[in-house]
């Protein structure tokens, strides 16, 4: 099934992006969004929303650069609450880049193929496949900033 | 306190951003928040995101010593810390980067007029996964295995003089552990480690270990099956991945394909996820 960045993916010459070991998973996820569940970059990977981020140091190897198509989760409300608290104790604007409230909803093998955990974080990444729409499927459960 | 005496203010002259070199990201979610960037020169620089409007990010960029970013680490000093020090001594300086990844609006900061959603809590202490840009070192961890009439030195000899053959005794540091003076033997003790410098000579290493235990280990295993050698990679991550040749590997090929898929494997292990 063709990716959603497909295309920026093929134009950047990425290889193996998503990795190979990536797997379709059905399961609830968390992530950090904006309060209005419509804001446009709420399902919106980091490079999608602006592409020439490519460019920047952040983004200079490839591996990163597939990361900035794929959208960020965690496995439980704890520890994307755990992790926000952290970003933001150290980044008090964080909000203004990634969001200020949690939503929730479940991600189903037809949506894409998923990273493995990050064993301490909880955080995991999603490439969503070409008609993935996760909008409808999540709802907002709480406000963190 | 002052912790960072001795620094210069930065000079914002037309190459000093094209001189920089990007060491780590401290902090990373969906992108850097704090990275470690260094000159030509080896002086260190931290990039703090601090703030992004419509088109621009905003960062605060503040000279650091390597003893400051090791005490960070440590959690020995703030984040809040070092950057409130940096201001406090004109050194810090907010920058804005556009889309275009220009740089605008250099200002240095007033520690009296900074926003204070712009400063990291008083008890930022580094609690995060560095991701590191520079080729990591990676250690080869060994042992002989139920040897008793071969030492390890002798082995490591075997093993110098077959990386000379191989021609990569240059991407290869050997190094013997020396025991003290009434310090206990544990059977299960490493006795050496092999620091690859260059992943590219990693087919030859596999080969180079290989040949050495063929020619010294295995004409052993006729009185002992059980000999061989026990090597043990790991990573800055406390992961690792074990291999025993003599036992699990049998087979010169076969060991060398599946020590260098191991090791390759393992050395992505860290990728297993995306950043955060």
């Amino acid at each position: 099934m063709p990716f959603k960045y497909a295309e920026q993916i093929k134009e950047l010459q990425l290889t193996n992006c998503p990795p190979a070991f990536w797997r379709p998973v059905n399961r609830d996820a968390f992530r950090y969004v904006f309060e209005d569940i419509e804001h446009p970059h709420n399902f919106i990977p980091p490079l999608a929303i602006r592409p020439k981020r490519i460019n920047s140091p952040g983004f200079h190897t490839d591996y990163a650069k597939c990361c900035g198509f794929a959208l960020s989760f965690f496995n439980t409300l704890q520890n994307a609450q755990t992790h926000y608290a952290k970003l933001q104790k150290n980044i008090p604007n964080i909000g203004k880049s990634i969001g200020t409230h949690i939503a929730t909803g479940a991600i189903g093998k037809a949506d894409g193929v998923a990273s493995e955990e990050n064993q301490q974080t909880g955080h995991f990444d999603l490439h969503e496949y070409e008609h993935s729409d996760l909008k409808p499927k999540f709802s907002i459960l709480i406000k963190i900033s | 306190m002052n912790t960072q005496t001795q620094l210069h203010k930065i000079r914002f002259d037309s190459s000093f951003f094209e001189r920089l070199t990007k060491v780590a990201d401290l902090i990373y979610f969906d992108g850097p928040l704090l990275s470690l960037f260094r000159d030509s020169d080896d002086k260190k620089y931290l990039y703090y995101w601090c703030d992004v409007e419509q088109t621009y990010n905003r960062w605060i960029i503040v000279p650091v010593r390597q003893l400051i970013i090791e005490k960070y680490f440590n959690k020995d000093i703030t984040l809040h810390e070092i950057i409130v020090v940096a201001i406090k001594n004109e050194w810090a300086y907010l920058v804005d980067l556009d889309d275009n990844l220009q740089y605008q609006n250099i200002s240095q900061i007033d520690l009296n007029e900074i926003t204070h959603s712009y400063l990291p809590d008083d008890d930022s202490f580094y609690d995060f996964q560095p991701i590191f840009y520079e080729e990591p070192k990676i250690p080869i961890w060994g042992s002989l295995a139920n040897i008793s009439d071969i030492s390890t030195h002798q082995f490591l000899e075997r093993v110098y003089s077959k990386a000379l053959q191989e021609n990569c005794v240059d991407d290869i540091w050997l190094f013997e552990r020396q025991l003290q003076r009434g310090a206990i033997r544990s059977a299960a003790a490493l006795d050496w480690h092999i620091i690859l410098q260059n992943i590219r000579a990693l087919d030859s290493v596999a080969k180079v270990l290989w040949d050495a235990y063929e020619e010294l280990i295995f004409p052993k295993k006729v009185q002992n099956p059980d000999a061989g050698i026990y090597l043990l990679i790991g990573n800055p991550q406390e992961e690792f991945n074990s291999f025993f040749i003599g036992k699990d590997f049998t087979d010169r090929t076969i060991f060398v394909r599946e020590f260098k898929r191991g090791f390759l494997r393992f050395l992505s292990l860290a990728q297993r996820s995306c950043p955060s």
